[in-house]
């Protein structure tokens, strides 16, 4: 009999080593004369343990993580023993890689998940696989209902936007179904730039069949006939995935001028950035999409009145659309039972940075902080204690070891003076230098700022010098000052989120490691930042 | 007049779109009521409220990128910018309080940390908005100091002969960018890179002179520092006066303010308020002004008795004297016919009126005529013969309704700049172009703009080529039949029209005189008649035609038969090639045409006050040709 | 332009038609795909092509970290140096490649290559290594 065994196709779990494991397997599989099937799945997320081997014996998928190019002959020994020996699956926990039964492993066994729960399990690009595992359910149940009661669902089910806004977005499809328009779009962003989030990213590996039908969810609800997604160019393994994956669609008939037969006509258009952090920004998106220059639009119009060319457009994150379908195939009160307060749902939290067990975690909002790195990520990796953690991306702030408990919803974080954002968490251990992370967050706004506006395009070059001036540690007190004054300038008169939010890590640095700057520990009170 | 220079008021953000409904908002205590679409900026402009601001300006769509113009706003978070938010009922916003102040200077500050500190020995020192805005805000430090990264080492491009790009004292507010691209349609410059690294740029070219730009000027009339800036200015400095006048060059007719210093032209401002131009100018209104002081330009009389002699430099006594003892001498010597006179179109009204009078009541003959005879008098006769009146029927605004323009026989980019930029405008909107042309124009192809048809036709075969396309509405039924009963003649349309169904005017025989394709022919003609407003602009190519009259009287049939006269965004359009060829036909330069139109032989006209016309049996060879 | 290189950004063009300015990204990433680079004179052929100013297109290409406006002499390491990595010591990694490989290599600092969960990262001719040592990207970059 053959024996499947599974290594994902994912870009992180290739960029450690995957392709070479699954190349070594095979071959020592030939030499061994074991018949195996190498199934390439995406990743499960649990990227602590890529490359992980997964072999399938009576149903029950049994892991091997991180496997490493040395360990693969003894593995082998075990998984496609020579001269078809029988496999024993007793003797894999002697082995120091084995990770068990994974679909009860605590890690994924503690998650809560919807819209991962396809992810590493199935043939990204198997239509059939995807509908098996309860795809295509919410797509169907929208086809037999009406824009209205699309709009209803989504709207009662609480979902708000996962790309950091956090927008109602019932709100959103709404405003777009009864904006006057020729075309409307259904516009996913996928320009996932901020440093500690993938979720995006392994979502459309691992899942993209799901996403494909969100967008059709949207597009049922606001009669738009086209779609675009926009993905970053950092993710070429992606874009040919997922791209793929949209020709499938095509070829079932799940994208087209008459979606599964009927009336409705939609398609979707996969476009690639060339390298702007800015370009997740929604109008600069919506800017290189129509071929100029990315810079930022100034609101009003909205994009969903005035969007894609200047016509109604629904934007929304990779994950908010393709949430649209658990909703929809659940029913609204299913997901508005999970969360807390106004978030509702799940949130894939992203462990990132100095973590032991990085990857995606996917829970009811509400979880602590402190629950998803320790619990979870099992502490920094270094095993050194915790500085800072940075939630929501490099315009999000940095929180202390003594915020970690600040419950995981939009409100919660924002009151400690967090943000979710996009839900990544990146963690720093005690060897970090708040100063260094300061200055990094204005050269990272300075790299990436559009440069339409002025506090941001010049506002901060000059933070970067007056870092520099303080790291020197001359007038100290006097730099500091200009440091919250240029802070204060940027937040209240910068045309986006990228100047006005760049203030957030520098401040929340300076409150953090205020020794980190030359000043007295304790020196600054949180709520200066 | 010639008045004090003041700079001309800029109400932030432009007019919006007529038909909304008002607005009534309340800005700093002062109530005012706005038209629906109008921005806080301009509502507050008009309320007598000053906001700071830099890259805004009426003359462009507002922009939203220096955020000076920030206010406060009541039951709205945040200080949003007041040149990107339109007014809205009820609203109360603020425009001057401790933190918008504060942030204004802070946000100036961080201009001037990348400025050069130069102001006294800067060219536009004392008219500069930067140095004005920065004044208003109260900057008096910049905490930064000036030892950080900066542009203030940019090397300064002069390859232009008109103005000098700075770039070490640019903004990047943008505003010359979206100049180039709003108001002039030509995209030469815009931004380059981004961040900090984003400057203003010329395309792929190392410098201006070499680029796309055509030297218009409305980027350097936008610029609010010193970055662009008029080579005149540069060396001699801010104009101290100003006179309004009308442009000495093509047909357009924009309206200028003439800014000097002394007797001196320093630079050409065009006039926002200029009907013909609103604040647009070409490279030859806004530039090329040297004429006005050249060493060749004749300001005092002078005389000589034979070619062979010199001139002879006299007083005005002497030459008048001169003059009328040449006149009368020759009309003693010849006959009262044997002396004339030729009117210029670059003449004023009051000029030509007065020539003509010169020569049908001194002279005692008609022997007056006009430069525009050789140009646009089949303009004259032909629109004249079949509309009413010797004129074009709509205002350069017209065309920013019109859906297909047609232009025949006409250059626009290169000959009416100013027009052009315009219909440019339209066109990128989107509406259609045809073009009736034996020359590849450069509207044909031009950056998001492509015609949709260029009938090439042969030289000589514009009366063909009018006929027919005429031909197809009437065979195809594509014509007008509400306007044609309501407002043509139905003797004379029944006429023309079974000429205009002969054979002899179909495409299909036009392809033989004009060299273009019947079907090419049949899709214009599709595409002018079934607009909603289709326009038709014409120039030389038209007139300047022994059956010029002819084909302007085609013209203006087609127009009729589809109905595209009598409102906005339609009509017959000649493009004059001089300022005022209109006004010298309309003061009676023809011999035949008394100011006015009044025909010579019409006995009631001559019957009136005007004594001084000379009798019909001395009138002018045409006149009799008419008879 | 010449032949060798105007041939097949023609049939890029092909593949577009009608080359609408929306096309513009796709097109400008094909062209930089196979030229190496988007030069002066590219960029006035995909003007020409788009019926776009050649200042247009030179705005919108400039802006992108992607493209380059001449082709890089040496085998390209793009260095992840946002948190994540920076967590993980992709400062040391940034020093170390300065000092021991820019001779080699076409160093390029770039922000998030995705793997933050298994940082630092680098993206080494458009192959991707993450979970980095010292050691490992010795090893990487000798291959």
């Amino acid at each position: 009999m053959t024996t499947t065994i599974f290594i994902a196709r994912d870009s992180t779990a290739i960029a450690v080593g995957a392709d070479g494991i699954a190349a070594q397997i095979s071959a020592q599989c030939d030499q061994n004369q074991h018949p195996v099937q190498i199934a390439r799945p995406g990743s499960r997320g649990m990227y602590w343990a890529e490359p992980l081997v997964e072999v399938e014996i009576n149903g029950v998928r049994h892991g091997f993580g991180p496997v490493t190019s040395d360990a693969v002959a003894g593995l082998c020994d075990l998984i496609c023993p020579l001269d078809r020996a029988p496999i024993d699956p007793k003797v894999f926990k002697q082995h120091p890689l084995y990770l068990g039964d994974l679909s009860h492993h605590a890690y994924l066994a503690a998650q809560q998940r919807l819209l991962f729960a396809r992810a590493g399990l199935i043939d990204a690009l198997d239509l059939t696989q995807y509908e098996r595992l309860g795809g295509l359910r919410g797509l169907r149940r929208a086809l037999a209902s009406n824009s209205q009661s699309i709009i209803d669902q989504i709207t009662e089910s609480g979902l708000r936007g996962r790309g950091g806004a956090a927008f109602p977005a019932g709100i959103k499809l709404k405003a777009a179904a009864e904006a006057e328009g020729v075309n409307k779009y259904i516009v996913c962003n996928a320009d996932e730039g901020d440093s500690g989030t993938f979720a995006d990213r392994l979502l459309m590996e691992a899942d993209p069949f799901q996403i494909i039908e969100g967008m059709l969810i949207a597009a049922l609800a606001t009669g738009a006939t086209r779609g675009y997604v926009y993905l970053r160019s950092e993710y070429p393994l992606t874009a040919s995935l997922f791209g793929q994956a949209l020709v499938l669609a095509r070829e079932h008939g799940l994208l087209g001028p008459s979606i599964y037969g009927s009336s409705h006509s939609f398609d979707i258009e996969l476009r690639i950035g060339a390298g702007a952090y800015i370009c997740g920004e929604e109008t600069s998106l919506l800017e290189s999409i129509e071929g100029r220059r990315p810079e930022v639009r100034s609101k009003p119009p909205l994009p969903v009145h005035h969007g894609l060319f200047n016509s109604p457009t629904v934007i929304n994150n990779v994950l908010t659309l393709a949430s649209m379908t658990s909703i929809m195939a659940e029913g609204a009160q299913a997901y508005h039972d999970l969360g807390a307060g106004t978030s509702r749902g799940t949130q894939p939290f992203q462990l990132a940075g100095n973590i032991r067990f990085g990857g995606v975690v996917e829970v009811p909002f509400g979880v602590s902080l402190r629950t998803l790195i320790e619990e979870f990520g099992g502490g920094t990796a270094s095993g050194r204690p915790i500085k800072a953690v940075q939630t929501g991306g490099p315009l999000g702030k940095y929180l202390g070891v003594r915020q970690l408990d600040v419950p995981m919803t939009y409100e919660d974080l924002a009151s400690a003076g967090g943000l979710l954002g996009h839900g990544g968490i990146v963690v720093f251990d005690d060897s970090v230098d708040m100063a260094q992370q300061a200055r990094f967050a204005m050269a990272f706004c300075a790299a990436e700022s559009c440069g339409k506006c002025t506090p941001c395009r010049i506002g901060s070059v000059r933070g970067v010098e007056i870092l520099d001036r303080i790291k020197t540690g001359k007038n100290l007190e006097k730099e500091i000052k200009l440091l919250d004054e240029l802070c204060v300038t940027m937040t209240d008169a910068s045309l986006c989120a990228m100047g006005s939010m760049t203030p957030n890590p520098v401040l929340s640095a300076l409150t953090i490691g205020p020794e980190d700057f030359g000043l007295p520990a304790g020196s600054r009170h949180p709520t200066e930042s | 007049m010639l008045k004090m220079y003041q700079p001309q008021a800029d109400f932030g953000t432009p007019l919006p779109k007529a038909g909304g409904a008002q607005v009534a908002l309340t800005i700093d205590g002062v109530r005012v009521d706005v038209a629906e679409g109008t921005s806080v900026m301009r509502a507050a402009v008009m309320a007598g409220v000053r906001i700071p601001k830099l890259c805004a300006t009426d003359r462009l769509d507002a922009y939203g990128s220096c955020r000076m113009c920030l206010v406060e706003i009541e039951g709205r978070k945040g200080t949003p910018a007041s040149c990107t938010t339109p007014a809205q009922p009820g609203m109360v916003v603020t425009t001057q309080t401790d933190r918008l102040q504060r942030l204004r200077r802070n946000v100036m500050e961080l201009y001037i940390s990348d400025h050069p500190l130069d102001c006294l020995t800067c060219p536009t020192n004392g008219d500069c908005e930067l140095q004005d805005t920065a004044g208003e805000v109260g900057l008096r430090e910049v905490r930064y100091g000036f030892e950080g990264e900066s542009h203030t080492r940019a090397v300064l491009d002069d390859s232009n002969p008109y103005f000098a790009f700075d770039a070490s004292k640019c903004i990047v507010c943008s505003r010359c960018v979206r100049a180039c691209d709003e108001i002039q349609g030509t995209l030469a410059i815009t931004i380059e890179g981004r961040g900090f690294d984003a400057k203003v740029g010329t395309g792929t070219s190392f410098d201006f002179l070499n680029s796309e730009c055509v030297s218009c000027g409305a980027c350097v009339d936008v610029c609010p520092t010193a970055s662009l800036t008029e080579k005149s200015i540069i060396k001699l400095g801010t104009p101290r006066s100003e006179t309004t006048t009308t442009c000495a060059y093509c047909g357009v007719g924009c309206t200028f303010k003439v800014q000097t210093s002394g007797s001196e032209v320093v630079r050409m401002v065009p006039l926002k308020d200029g009907k013909a131009n609103e604040g647009h100018a070409c490279v030859k209104g806004r530039f090329a002004f040297g004429y006005a002081t050249h060493a060749d330009r004749i300001t005092q009389p002078m005389i000589r008795s034979s070619i062979d002699e010199p001139w002879k430099s006299v007083s005005w006594t002497e030459a008048t004297s001169f003059a009328a003892d040449a006149i009368r001498h020759a009309q003693q010597q010849h006959g009262i016919k044997s002396v004339g006179a030729i009117t210029s179109s670059r003449c004023s009204n009051e000029e030509t009126y007065l020539v003509q009078k010169l020569v049908r009541a001194a002279f005692g003959n008609n022997n007056v005529d006009t430069c525009a005879r050789v140009c646009h008098s089949p303009t004259g006769y032909g629109l004249k013969t079949t509309l009413g009146e010797s004129a074009g029927t709509q205002a350069f605004t017209s065309v920013a309704k019109a859906d297909v323009i047609m232009v025949i026989g006409a250059n626009p980019t290169d000959a009416h700049p100013v027009f052009a930029s315009r219909m440019k405008r339209r066109l990128r909107e989107g509406a259609k172009l045809i073009v009736l042309d034996p020359r590849r124009i450069d509207l044909i192809r031009t950056p998001h703009i492509q015609a949709s048809c260029h009938l090439q036709l042969q030289p000589g075969s514009n009366v063909a080529m009018i006929n027919a396309l005429a031909h197809v509405v009437i065979a195809e039924g594509l014509e007008d039949q509400a306007f044609i009963s309501n407002r043509c003649e139905g003797d004379a349309y029944a006429r023309w029209r079974e000429f205009i169904l002969q054979e002899v005017n179909s495409p299909e025989a036009a392809q033989a005189h004009t060299g273009v394709p019947a079907d090419q022919i049949r899709e214009a003609a599709r595409l002018y008649a079934g607009a909603a407003n289709a326009a038709i602009y014409y120039g030389l190519g038209v007139t300047e035609h022994s059956q010029g009259s002819t084909m302007v009287m085609g013209i203006a049939n087609l127009a009729m038969a589809t109905g595209n006269l009598g409102r906005e965004g339609v009509g017959v359009n000649p493009l004059r090639g001089q300022n005022n060829v209109q006004g010298s036909c309309d003061m009676g330069s023809f011999p035949h045409e008394l100011p006015g139109y009044r025909h010579l032989s019409d006995a009631a006209t001559r019957a009136g006050r005007l004594s001084w016309i000379p009798t019909p049996a001395i009138a002018s060879p045409i006149c009799l040709m008419r008879r | 332009m010449s032949k060798t290189l105007s041939k097949p950004i023609e049939t890029i063009f092909d593949a577009h038609r009608p080359l609408s300015q929306d096309k513009l990204l796709p097109v400008l990433i094909e062209v930089q795909k196979i030229s190496g680079a988007l030069s002066g004179e590219t960029i006035n052929l995909i003007a020409q092509a788009f019926n776009l100013s050649r200042a247009e297109v030179k705005a919108t290409a400039s802006f992108y970290s992607d493209f380059t406006d001449a082709p890089r002499s040496l085998p390209n390491v793009q260095n992840c140096q946002a948190e994540a990595c920076q967590a993980m010591g992709a400062r040391d990694l940034l020093a170390h490649l300065k000092d021991v490989w820019s001779e080699h290599y076409d160093i390029e600092v770039v922000y998030c290559l995705g793997h933050c969960a298994c940082a630092p990262a680098i993206r080494l001719n458009g192959c991707d290594h993450a979970r980095l040592t010292v050691d490992r990207l010795n090893s990487v970059l000798k291959v």
